[in-house]
């Protein structure tokens, strides 16, 4: 869990769009399916070397197989789960997971930031409304990115708001 | 065959588990507020339990002593 400030509210968490983890997903599947394949391959009445004691030896290759595969499927999970982009009605806190156990965690504060915007390159992240957002704050010459985003345009709507009122001083939200 | 069995059952289950742990440790540690990782953490812990009884219960139910044979037929 992020750590709120007092009177902070989280108005939105956004992660990377769905299309990016469906490749792990996909493949995760297929191998997690491939030793039901095999089974039936090996059992086919033409082979039959799948029979009798054979077939607990099989299941337990087989079980150590799909475990591994469930690790890889989740540890892929975390790096994708856990890359995200929160924002608040104080700030941005963008959370970078690389891998299991490299983590980057920025922030920026919504009243200095200065410019948001939003980049949909091709074909693919037009069709499936994913892009980039990049944030710019006053005085820095570090751009906050956030890269295959689900619907830029909504979060940079959200960001936009959440300044707006930030820098009223007023909270966004009831 | 069966101590060779065992010993790989016995590594397999400690390396396994150990990288379940760091999932779970990482799901509940880095959760953020309002997110599915509730959901998620009894999925993960569903299927390791699921494919750690198919294990255990595949290597209990194997006659270790008697596969070579059964392999040379």
């Amino acid at each position: 869990m992020i750590e709120l400030h007092k009177n902070e509210d989280i108005l939105a968490v956004r992660r990377k769009t769905w299309f990016v983890f469906a490749a792990t997903w996909a493949a995760a599947l297929l191998l997690l399916l491939g030793p039901l394949f095999g089974a039936a391959i090996l059992a086919a009445p033409k082979l039959e070397i799948l029979r009798g004691a054979l077939i607990t030896p099989y299941v337990f290759l087989s079980g150590f197989f799909e475990w591994t595969v469930w690790l890889w499927l989740f540890a892929g999970m975390i790096n994708y789960y856990y890359d995200v982009f929160i924002i608040t009605n104080e700030r941005i806190v963008h959370i970078e997971q690389k891998g299991m156990f490299n983590r980057t965690v920025a922030e920026l504060n919504l009243s200095r930031l200065q410019d948001v915007t939003i980049e949909q390159r091709g074909l693919v992240e037009t069709l499936l409304h994913f892009g980039t957002i990049r944030a710019q704050t006053a005085g820095e010459l570090n751009v906050f990115t956030f890269e295959q985003v689900d619907r830029p345009e909504v979060v940079k709507e959200i960001i936009a708001r959440a300044q707006r009122i930030a820098l009223k001083g007023n909270r966004p939200w009831p | 065959m069966f101590f060779l069995a065992a010993a790989f059952l016995l590594l397999g289950l400690l390396f396994f588990g150990a990288v379940s742990a760091a999932i779970v440790y990482h799901i509940k540690k880095y959760a953020v507020q309002g997110d599915r990782s509730r959901q998620l953490l009894v999925l993960f812990l569903v299927g390791t339990i699921v494919w750690a009884i198919l294990i255990l219960a595949s290597f209990l139910a194997t006659p270790w002593s008697s596969l070579p044979e059964l392999l040379q037929q």
